[in-house]
């Protein structure tokens, strides 16, 4: 996260750079803030998201700015580290699936080593 | 240098909890996932060894021991082998109650025009026999199935002759309030082995108060005792469905329950169907709820700790999926959903539908998820349009919020219940009752397990071996 400000009672901006944290990373982080927060979503340019946070009731309070602040930040360093997990494990997950649920009938065990060679 | 295997996390209690691909979980402090992404876990290291044996990390691209971990993930999923095995025949929506969290839209005794046909009975077991399932579960609902015993008599009596062909093992379960448990009914339940599944909100205000009747508590266990003295005490289980009154009485339900001669009992919470929508802030209905099953599952952890072997139900299936490599045959919780996979309805009037659930949205005009008639052929019923649609958003693998959550493999999807509360079958998770009731529960049962082990854990397992799950 680049900044993190309070820009008017009911709202918060923050921008990330989307080579640290990229667009699934920033995706899912907002994801589970949109119950309360509507979102607002532009690139400043190539690398900048500039996000602005309205509060769908009341105002922001400075306990809740601290709150959200962490947490946000928080979630994008715990979702970046899923999506490396994710992206790392992608084809076994595949060929554990595959294997699991196939019944042998269409499978055929190609080299794993060699697709998998991550 | 070691490799990734598939996992997730969840921070809980200073901790970090770690949980593979088919559900096994490793406890590790604060920082551990971190260095494990980082590749900074020295092979000398007791974690590395650990992490190994997890199946979170692995020296060679593809683990060696693969195929066992497919099997392990099959083994998770064997719900799906049998297909669909519970059918809920819906006999009628008659009731002899005034149950004020009625889901179920029940009628008047003599509303004779919502009883089930026989000709619906003949065709939907014949449904039920297309199962490639070598076990079925034929459960009677209602209404109040036990107002009608000859067709509930003409039912498993078709059922069994048609079985004459199929030799299948037929498990039949009547779910009864217990109140017009006549001879007759006792009689078929003795002669075919008929399980009594009964409701039982505990206190007798309580249980008075949620049937809307002043007497309704002393003729369930009249009910239950004389069930259990032709059947056998085994042959008679209990629930109970915690209405917001409920949720004032933790210990003084489960204490009623010991009373009245239980060693477990199911703490459910309503859902909003039926007369339950009524309920004007489920948000706060469910927080209290989850506050009431802390206090009642600390009353009977302290319970067994003196002693007494008592179980609660729903712990014990989510326990079962954490602590154990295999799956349970609860349909609830269940990835892709026990809709369909599981359980199908055959309501009384002549239609299947996915779920119980499904029914009683239909009883209120929303035939969403009803798959089509019983005269219907198998196929187009249960691998219909309507059946590949709910399937396309039906396992928690696939879905926002569900497939980065540390607990999926011991949660599950319910399209249903997304649908009938947040308005679509994929649901929202950040406002889901669902999620937030399952992930609030999970995370209480690992706190226990961080911060209580050594006394929560034997009862837990002791609950495992003895529950059916």
């Amino acid at each position: 996260m680049v900044s993190f400000d309070q820009i008017a009672e009911n709202r918060i901006q923050l921008t990330v750079d989307i080579t640290v944290f990229n667009n699934t990373v920033t995706t899912k982080t907002l994801y589970w803030l949109q119950s309360d927060y509507f979102v607002f979503w532009n690139s400043l340019n190539i690398n900048i998201q500039n996000i602005i946070l309205e509060k769908k009731d009341g105002s922001i309070s400075k306990e809740e700015f601290l709150e959200l602040k962490n947490q946000i930040n928080q979630n994008l360093i715990d979702f970046k580290v899923r999506d490396i997990v994710n992206q790392e494990t992608r084809n076994i997950r595949d060929i554990l699936y595959i294997k699991a649920f196939s019944h042998g009938e269409d499978f055929e065990d190609y080299n794993l080593m060699n697709d998998c060679d991550v | 240098m070691y490799n990734l295997l598939p996992f997730r996390f969840e921070r809980l209690n200073s901790r970090e909890i770690l949980v593979n691909e088919v559900g096994d979980f490793l406890i590790a402090p604060t920082g551990t996932v971190q260095r494990i992404v980082d590749k900074e876990i020295q092979k000398g290291e007791e974690l590395y060894k650990d992490l190994t044996a997890g199946y979170i990390i692995c020296q060679t691209p593809v683990p060696e021991l693969i195929d066992l971990l497919a099997t392990r993930l099959r083994t998770k999923k064997t719900f799906l082998d049998n297909f669909t095995v519970l059918h809920i025949f819906v006999l009628t929506l008659r009731c002899n109650q005034n149950c004020i969290y009625c889901q179920a839209s029940s009628r008047n005794c003599n509303e004779s025009a919502y009883d089930m046909t026989r000709e619906t009975i003949i065709q939907a077991i014949d449904l039920m026999f297309r199962s490639p399932s070598t076990s079925l579960t034929m459960e009677f609902q209602g209404g109040e199935p036990s107002l009608l015993p000859e067709l509930l008599r003409f039912a498993i009596k078709t059922a069994e002759q048609k079985n004459k062909e199929h030799c299948k093992q037929i498990t039949y379960v009547l779910c009864t309030n217990s109140i017009n448990l006549t001879v007759e009914i006792l009689n078929i339940c003795s002669q075919y082995k008929v399980l009594i599944s009964t409701s039982l909100d505990g206190l007798e205000t309580l249980h008075n108060h949620n049937r809307g009747k002043s007497d309704s508590y002393a003729n369930v266990i009249k009910g239950i005792n004389k069930a259990r003295t032709v059947l056998g005490v085994d042959r008679v289980s209990a629930l109970m469905t915690a209405s917001e009154e409920s949720l004032k009485y933790p210990k003084e339900i489960i204490n009623a329950y010991l009373e009245n001669g239980f060693h477990s009992i199911f703490l459910r919470a309503l859902n909003p169907y039926g007369l339950a929508t009524k309920y004007a802030d489920w948000s706060e209905y469910y927080d209290q709820f989850i506050d009431f099953y802390k206090g009642a599952l600390d009353h009977i952890i302290e319970l067994n700790k003196s002693g007494i072997f008592f179980i609660e139900e729903f712990t014990t299936l989510i326990l079962r999926k954490i602590l154990t490599p295999f799956s349970t045959g609860f349909v609830d919780l269940q990835s892709p959903s026990g809709i369909i996979n599981s359980v199908i309805v055959y309501n009384y009037d002549g239609y299947a539908y996915a779920s119980d659930e499904s029914r009683m949205l239909a009883e209120h005009g929303d035939y969403t998820f009803r798959l089509g008639q019983v005269t219907d052929n198998y196929d187009s019923i249960f691998y219909g349009e309507k059946a590949q649609k709910i399937a396309l958003i039906w396992a928690n693998e696939t879905i926002a919020g569900c497939s980065d959550c540390a607990f999926m493999a011991y949660c599950g999807a319910d399209p249903v219940r997304n649908y009938s509360t947040q308005g679509n079958m994929y649901g929202f998770r950040p406002t889901s009752s669902f999620c937030k009731k399952h992930k609030q529960i999970i995370q209480h049962l690992f706190s226990l397990i961080i911060e209580r082990e050594d006394e929560v854990l034997p009862i837990f397992k002791r609950w495992i071996n003895n529950s059916v799950g």
